[in-house]
């Protein structure tokens, strides 16, 4: 069992479970990619052809009170 | 001119809170990866749970970081479908807010993923991906996104616990209504917190938030509990008490397993990551700490069929 990301436009629209590449492209009828911890995609996020890139998103630090 | 007697799609759709199973029915298929199905006989019709994957929770350095709601859950009688996708839990997020759960679907029926947890007083943008909602540290509570569709109706996701900066931090939202919970708040304060506990669904039960205890003094860190599911307890935080005390907080129950705990110690030394999510939706628990540490990653989605 693996982890695929669904394709629309290089966009990751869904990430699935699926048992092979395979069975993932036939029931979303997209084209899908592995990834996994050395590889990490996510919902939003962009293929280069490589690798998955995520969106980029504001620094943030804690105020203590 | 012809007389409307269509009822609008906005308006209110009966929904059964209980979360119970027809009685008489048999669970006839677990499934937790996308298939097409073959079914025992010719079925007319089957009555599924149908889950997302769970939220991660948020993980960064310096902050409290909430854990990652549940994944939408439906329930109800349906045309049997010729195959299933199921959806991934949200990646484990490092120096990062959470990531949202994948989209499992039966046919036309869609149970979106958990939304992941925030960090410090950032948090994911709203989504139509997101359901269940997510703890926020540090800041105001999260509005949950949309959750699964039911009939015509999408029902959102119940909203994620608030952080603190001094205090206990709030436990997400969960229970009638809602089918899934909301990650729990977490906290990064110079007193002894507990983190947020992710709120209990009907079914699935969202992440606890992380809590950091950023001082030299002792003081005590412990995880927000996971959100109980409709087949399961919650997973008990976990606690820590030394200076600079971190703990993570614990994944949410899903469908078909109980979260994990996160991990404890001293902050400094290295960052507390948060428990995963258990399968079938849970959310996944936020982490904590000086250095940035994997948050839990949620659950995977799954589907249990019964006729």
């Amino acid at each position: 069992m693996a982890t695929y990301a669904v394709l629309s436009d290089n966009i990751v629209q869904n990430i699935i479970v699926a048992g092979s590449l395979e069975i993932a492209e036939t029931v979303t009828e997209k084209t899908c990619i592995e990834y996994n911890d050395s590889n990490p995609a996510g919902i939003g996020w962009t293929y280069d052809g490589k690798k998955f890139v995520a969106p980029t998103t504001e620094s943030n630090t804690d105020t203590i009170e | 001119m012809p007389i409307s007697i269509y009822p609008a799609a906005s308006g209110n759709v009966a929904v059964d809170g209980s979360g119970g199973i027809p009685l008489g029915l048999t669970l006839q298929h677990t499934i937790t990866s996308s298939q097409t199905i073959t079914y025992n006989g010719s079925p007319n019709a089957v009555f599924i749970v149908l889950a997302g994957g769970g939220g991660s929770g948020g993980g960064n350095a310096n902050t409290g970081n909430g854990g990652g709601g549940a994944g939408a859950v439906f329930s109800g009688w349906v045309t049997p479908a010729a195959s299933v996708v199921i959806g991934a839990g949200g990646t484990a997020a490092t120096g990062s807010i959470g990531n949202d759960g994948g989209i499992s679907n039966f046919g036309s029926i869609y149970a979106y993923g958990g939304k992941g947890g925030g960090i410090g007083t950032a948090q994911p943008a709203a989504s139509t991906n997101g359901a269940g909602g997510a703890g926020n540290g540090n800041g105001a509570t999260m509005t949950g996104g949309l959750g699964s569709s039911f009939s015509y109706k999408f029902i959102n996701g119940a909203a994620g616990g608030a952080g603190a900066s001094s205090g206990n931090p709030s436990a997400g939202t969960g229970g009638i209504y809602y089918t899934s919970g909301g990650g729990g708040g977490g906290a990064q304060s110079v007193t002894s917190n507990t983190g947020g506990a992710g709120g209990a669904g009907i079914f699935a039960g969202g992440g606890g938030g992380g809590v950091y205890f950023n001082s030299a003094s002792s003081g005590t860190a412990t995880g927000g509990a996971g959100g109980a599911g409709k087949f399961g307890a919650g997973t008990a935080g976990i606690s820590s008490t030394s200076a600079f005390a971190a703990s993570g907080g614990s994944g949410g129950t899903g469908l078909t397993g109980a979260g994990s705990q996160g991990g404890t110690g001293d902050g400094t030394v290295a960052g507390r990551s948060g428990g995963a999510g258990g399968s079938g939706g849970g959310g996944g628990g936020g982490a904590v700490g000086g250095t940035a540490a994997a948050s839990g990653a949620g659950g995977n989605g799954a589907i249990l069929i019964y006729y």
